[in-house]
């Protein structure tokens, strides 16, 4: 049981990472900040 | 706040789930023509240019290089360009030893599209296989990958990545500790498994940075601050009205980091260069152009705006917690979801800490996230979007 929950765990910070980093994404477009070169 | 919390709702299980289901019917019920040929006999073998762009990895490129070489392909019909974007280690000193088989191009800094311009420029051959340092090819990876192209409807393809963790990889006998790389596997499972359907029904909207093909006709030079070549590449390719497929018989092999600060500024990357493409192909958001547009939309633009639905969802779905025994199971799934993120974030974070200083100490051979650290951020490889 632990474990699944610690699986689920990963896979559900996977998905808010990966939606943190949209907006944070947008956030560097926006600002300037090199994402590039 | 009813409409709010549908409509968010259905955008995010419209994005998740929706449209992997739609795609799945839809390769069932209406595929497209697989390529016409997909074994190619060694005579009818295209000539390839293997282009490599690389900043500073000097301590992989001779690994790399030994892994294209040792490719089941015959050596007069494929050439490998290394082009270095100002690297100041001894990339030069590497490639120079593989010539005349590689051709090292040395270019001052200007950023890995300029690099890539450069790299095609410097390609003599019709069809252009774009790779990174890091990752390795099978054996047969370049056969598998340009077997498609004896369609000529074919504009690029795609190959696979298969990742495993940097736990599994970078420390052999220590006890196995995934980080965030199990729910990162998990998801580019997932997400390859999205491109399988797409390619599919029609094209792929977007390939796979560490192994991907493009016929020569369908490129045209990148703008200099391009994030993404792998999306904006074959997305042109499809503009033009080539298809882009995605050949899972063509593999290539990295690992998954286990520090989810790598992997969050990897992210960051990607979905910027998302946002990027709106400006540098808006011909991708004009249903009448782009022959991928609602694959294209639901797939790489649903992902920008999910974030916000997210948001939306919990708000008003908070707000209407007492409207009904609905909402009321809704915001405890919410809430469950959130809590078992922050325990996934508090099992990631923890083994970067915990491992940060033993690999400092012990100068063991580059892992993904000691070589990452001697390569500029801006470098760091998109492929997992």
């Amino acid at each position: 049981m632990r474990r699944l929950i610690d699986r689920a765990s990963r896979v559900a910070f996977a998905f808010a990472m990966m939606n943190y980093a949209a907006v944070a994404g947008l956030v560097r477009l926006v600002s300037g900040r090199r994402v590039w070169r | 706040m009813k409409t709010a919390f549908w409509v968010s709702a259905f955008l995010v299980a419209y994005i998740y789930v929706g449209y992997p289901l739609l795609l799945a019917v839809w390769a069932r019920l209406r595929p497209a023509d697989g390529p016409r040929s997909a074994t190619v006999e060694p005579h009818g073998l295209p000539y390839v240019s293997v282009v490599l762009a690389a900043r500073n990895e000097g301590h992989q490129l001779r690994r790399r290089l030994d892994n294209l070489l040792s490719q089941d392909y015959p050596a007069d019909r494929f050439e490998i360009v290394v082009v270095s974007d100002g690297s100041t280690d001894d990339t030069p000193r590497v490639a120079a030893r593989y010539a005349p088989r590689v051709r090292y191009l040395p270019l001052p800094r200007g950023g890995k599209a300029l690099a890539l311009n450069a790299g095609v420029r410097e390609a003599r051959h019709p069809i252009l296989v774009f790779a990174d340092a890091r990752q390795r090819f099978a054996a047969d990876a370049l056969r598998r990958l340009v077997a498609p192209f004896a369609d000529p409807r074919i504009g690029g393809v795609s190959g696979e990545l298969h990742l495993g963790t940097e736990a599994e990889g970078g420390r052999r006998g220590e006890p196995r500790d995934e980080g965030v790389g199990e729910g990162v596997g998990l998801y580019w499972e997932y997400e390859k498994w999205i491109r399988r359907k797409e390619s599919a029904v029609a094209s792929v909207v977007g390939t796979t940075g560490a192994i991907y093909a493009l016929r020569r006709a369908a490129w045209r030079d990148l703008p200099s601050n391009a994030i993404l070549d792998d999306v904006l590449t074959p997305m042109r390719a499809v503009l033009m009205g080539y298809r882009v497929v995605f050949e899972p018989a063509a593999r290539a092999f990295d690992m998954t980091p286990a520090d989810a600060e790598v992997e969050r500024r990897r992210k960051t990357r990607t979905l910027a260069g998302n946002y990027q493409l709106l400006r540098l192909e808006p011909r991708l958001f004009v249903p009448g152009l782009n022959p991928v547009w609602l694959q294209f939309v639901s797939h790489k633009i649903g992902r920008l705006v999910v974030p916000y639905a997210l948001v939306a969802l919990l708000v008003s779905n908070s707000a209407l917690a007492s409207a009904g025994p609905l909402y009321s199971l809704a915001l405890i799934l919410q809430v469950a979801f959130y809590v078992l993120a922050l325990h996934g974030a508090t099992l990631a974070l923890a083994p970067a800490v915990q491992q940060r200083p033993a690999r400092e100490a012990s100068k063991a051979p580059a892992t993904l996230d000691t070589a990452r650290s001697r390569v500029p951020k801006e470098w760091m490889n998109a492929s997992l979007d």
